[in-house]
């Protein structure tokens, strides 16, 4: 509370000005009496002026007001004990979205958590946090049931998967401490190690829904070289048709259901239908649907999942781009000159590429290095290409039988199992590997793992450990090449919900980051390569800078969420420990809300009065 | 019975019962009416006996009953006179504040006595307090003048200013008001000098004189006025800038209700005060009976 608060002060100003008006209106006043001969008597002598406010209910009735109002103003609260703390995780994750009996699970969240605080003791102080993306509602705490819910009316499903014990986290740490209850308002099930201080509003339930929950394109990698030089002529121009080519788009399709379902996998390019696909995916059986397009031009192409029972539509919809980069810039980081001439020749052979070697700058759009710090540094996707040894004679070839994963894109065209003449790696790494093994090598009763592919932060690595001067010329390792080369590239134009967006390089200035749901973000851009994390909404995103316009695809890829059959808990939070002395400390409740109140209920007794005594009073 | 829309007809019956209560008798008994009146002297009809007091006819003494008791006896005789009512009720703009229910229960009253009177089989005239020319009705000498006196009550509005001496000399000149009796209704907001000198010339003209005030509670207790502000003479139109405490103006009204009282006292004029808040039960079968109107 500020004494001198100049809104307060202004506001005491009212008094003497209500007085003024009391005195104004009386002295105006007009009274028609019956006579004046009564008081003939008192007129003989003049009147006396009045000097004190007239003693009216409803003067008094007003004058309090003012003086409610001015206090109001002044901000005043009550330290006290503190009172009880709730925190409330609200669900916003995708799956939230899962539409049951013509309500989604959100909705239904909302409604509960609107009864639950309409219930709660005036008292109880909520914070409230969303679990995709985490972000805290209330920053600070809230008692009024309207203005909780006038926060949550705000809220909407992302596009992103939620941990809710994440979230329940971050809310402990706006607390200061842990909470007095917790509830979490999602649509996960309860889970059975969840403390007593937490509770869980289940609001979900058992839905069959069918996502699309991989996506890739199959196109050529290598074009002919005039045909690269006219792509790149096109591509400088958005307007500008490229040219057209054979692509197979392959939608990985799951059905979270408990029964077979047909489905419909459209292509299409401006709202025009270009190819489509049917199949039956049996129950929870995941299927690779390879639509084919005979003739795609370089763009974005929509992919479209339609089924009879399905209850999660983010997942339905799918972007895609194709043939739309030209010629891709690769850069290769070594010191090894018989390195650089084995991986040289390989990517001369491609005139879809443009390579250069350099140790300093970013790459264009993807590396190649036999250094593992090189990879760790960098930014762009990176093949890295080491068997860990660093010796500087190659070792002397063997055959090594391959054990291929042909679901994977990096196995394609080779055989699941095959003889490849190469120089077998260590089978003990020189550091931790990172990602999933895509191929192993058995030789004398070992299988090591030689093809790891990882994807994180919007970023693709692959590790492929052999050594390339030892068997340049083997067809399945320059196959396993290109194949990462084509992985890696896609990885610049396409992305997944909630992993950050990797622009450029950008020139420094203003960056106008076009967001799938119309909105708008300005950002101040350094220079360098752009990072937008924001990543929360499946579509396009267009990044306008002075280079001109990237478009770049986020898409909705998740099975984790789009499972809504058997919904998992990503609930795993330590069990609460007492509530920690900081949170302990009084708090300063604010008065003002209950002082407008009295000012209302004076008001409207003031009214009354009046009114019964208008009708009173003789016209 | 009659039925009237300004009076309930339960109270009407109640009424039956009353008569007017006559305490002298000098004129107006010549056309029509009888009242029946114990007096003293002489007549056909033996009422009473009453204490002798000096200065009655001693003819009327009672010697026999003298002879037994040794104490002076009259003796009375029940005799019917004929009694002209005139009835009287303000109609200035007066009587439309601070309520018009305020003229609302002076019509009722009014309706009220001339019910009784013509019950009674007297004869019964009805005027209005109104400026310009007197406004009265025709003679009623029977029940059924009840409903014609009804109309005539609902006809008028209040309005306009007069004088009360005014008015009383025009109206005594141009009623022939001569002997009987007179009730007068009103708020009596006149300047009391003025109504002074009216009510003189009332009795003059033998009439016995009665007054009935009617005012709201409002004007008996003005606090409300003491507000402030500037008041507004409804019949005048004048102003005045009024910052007097409640208790003040209360004081002036009661001085003014006194005086008047305190003149109907000494020249034996009937007064009653009737307040807005009583209901009109009350007024026409306790108040009127006990201040000497009714018997």
């Amino acid at each position: 509370m500020h004494l001198l608060s100049p809104w307060a002060l202004c506001w005491l100003g009212s008094l003497p000005v209500l007085v003024w008006l009391w005195r104004f209106a009386a002295v105006k006043r007009q009274t028609r009496v019956a006579s004046l001969v009564p008081f003939e008597a008192l007129l003989r002598r003049p009147p006396t002026r009045r000097t004190r406010p007239p003693l009216s209910l409803l003067f008094w009735l007003q004058a309090l007001v003012c003086a409610l109002a001015a206090w109001a103003l002044a901000e005043p609260v009550v330290v006290g004990r503190t009172t009880h703390t709730t925190l409330i995780v609200l669900d916003t994750s995708a799956s939230m979205g899962a539409v049951r009996r013509g309500a989604s699970a959100f909705d239904r969240a909302k409604r509960a958590l609107t009864a639950h605080v309409a219930s709660k003791p005036l008292t109880e102080r909520v914070y409230v946090v969303t679990s995709a993306p985490v972000q805290v509602l209330t920053p600070t705490p809230l008692s009024d049931p309207g203005d909780i819910r006038a926060a949550v009316d705000s809220v909407a499903v992302s596009d992103l998967a939620g941990q809710l014990s994440v979230a329940a986290k971050v809310g402990e740490a706006v607390i200061g401490g842990p909470p007095d209850a917790t509830v979490v308002f999602t649509d996960e099930p309860a889970p059975a190690d969840a403390t007593r201080s937490v509770t869980f509003r289940s609001v979900g339930g058992a839905a069959p829904n069918v996502a699309i929950v991989g996506l890739e394109s199959d196109e050529p990698l290598c074009l002919p070289a005039d045909a690269v030089k006219s792509t790149a002529a096109s591509s400088t121009s958005d307007a500008a048709p490229g040219r057209e080519g054979a692509a197979t788009v392959r939608v990985t399709v799951q059905n979270f259901a408990p029964q077979s379902q047909p489905v419909t996998v459209e292509v299409a390019r401006d709202r025009r239908r270009l190819a489509r696909q049917r199949v039956t995916v049996e129950a929870g059986a995941r299927t690779l649907v390879a639509v084919p397009l005979p003739r795609a031009g370089p763009g974005q192409y929509d992919v479209r999942l339609d089924a009879p029972h399905d209850a999660l539509a983010v997942d339905n919809h799918a972007v895609v781009s194709l043939g739309g980069a030209g010629r891709r810039a690769v850069r290769v980081v070594t010191h090894d000159q018989e390195f650089l001439r084995a991986v040289g020749r390989w990517l001369d052979a491609c005139p879809g590429l443009s390579w250069s070697a350099s140790d300093a700058g970013e790459a264009d759009d993807l590396l190649v290095t036999d250094d593992p710090a090189a990879a760790s540094r960098a930014s762009a996707s990176t093949l890295l290409i080491s068997d860990g040894s660093a010796a500087a004679v190659p070792a002397p070839p063997k055959v090594v039988y391959w054990l291929v994963d042909s679901t994977h894109l990096l196995g394609r065209y080779l055989e699941p199992i095959q003889p490849v003449p190469m120089a077998l790696p260590p089978s003990q790494a020189p550091g931790p590997l990172s990602g999933v093994p895509v191929i192993w090598g058995i030789a004398d009763g070992e299988r090591i793992p030689l093809l790891l592919a990882a994807e994180e932060q919007g970023r693709r690595l692959v590790t492929l450990r052999l050594d390339p001067r030892a068997s340049p010329d083997a067809v399945p390792i320059i196959v396993v090449f290109f194949n990462s080369v084509q992985w890696l590239a896609r990885a610049s134009e396409s992305t997944t919900t909630g992993t950050p967006l990797l622009v450029g390089p950008l020139a420094p200035g203003e960056v106008r980051v076009e967001r799938p749901d119309g909105r708008i973000i300005l950002v101040q851009h350094p220079g360098g390569v752009l990072r937008y994390d924001r990543t929360d909404r499946a579509g396009v995103h267009r990044i306008r800078s002075a280079h001109g316009v990237i478009e770049r695809t986020v898409n909705f890829l998740d099975p984790a969420e789009s499972n809504t059959i058997a919904v998992g808990s990503t609930w795993d939070a330590a069990p609460t420990t007492a509530r920690a002395a900081a949170a302990r400390t009084p708090v300063r409740q604010p008065l003002s809300p209950w002082l407008i109140i009295v000012m209302l209920v004076l008001v409207v007794v003031e009214w009354v009065y009046y009114a019964r005594r208008r009708r009173r009073e003789p016209r | 019975m009659p039925t009237t829309q300004l009076v309930d007809p339960a109270l009407l019956a109640k009424l039956s019962a009353l008569r007017l209560a006559v305490r002298q008798v000098r004129w107006g008994a010549r056309m029509g009416g009888r009242f029946a009146i114990n007096r003293r002297g002489s007549s056909v009809e033996f009422a009473d006996y009453m204490a002798y007091v000096p200065g009655d006819d001693i003819r009327a003494i009672d010697w026999k009953l003298y002879a037994r008791s040794e104490r002076l006896f009259i003796r009375t005789y029940r005799e019917e006179v004929e009694l002209s009512v005139e009835i009287v009720v303000d109609a200035t703009a007066s009587m439309g504040l601070p309520t018009a229910g305020k003229f609302e229960r002076a019509r009722q009253i009014g309706l009220c006595l001339a019910y009784i009177a013509l019950a009674s089989r007297h004869r019964v005239r009805m005027s209005w307090i109104t400026p310009g020319a007197i406004a009265s009705s025709p003679w009623y000498a029977t029940r059924g003048g009840v409903a014609e006196l009804e109309r005539f009550l609902v006809r008028r509005e209040p309005a306009g200013s007069v004088t009360c001496h005014d008015w009383v000399q025009r109206a005594v000149s141009s009623l022939r008001m001569r002997g009987g009796q007179i009730l007068l209704i009103s708020d009596w907001m006149y300047r009391l000098a003025e109504c002074f000198q009216a009510l003189h010339l009332l009795r003059r003209r033998h009439l016995d004189v009665r007054l009935i005030q009617v005012l709201s509670p409002e004007e008996w207790r003005p606090a409300r006025l003491a507000q402030g502000g500037v008041l507004v003479d409804s019949e005048t139109g004048q102003t005045h800038e009024l910052a007097y405490s409640s208790a003040e103006l209360e004081r002036a009204v009661v001085m003014h209700h006194e005086q008047l009282m305190r003149f109907c006292r000494q020249h034996n004029v009937a007064f009653a005060l009737h307040r807005l808040d009583e209901p009109l039960d009350e007024l026409m079968l306790r108040t009127l009976p006990a201040r000497g109107f009714l018997a």
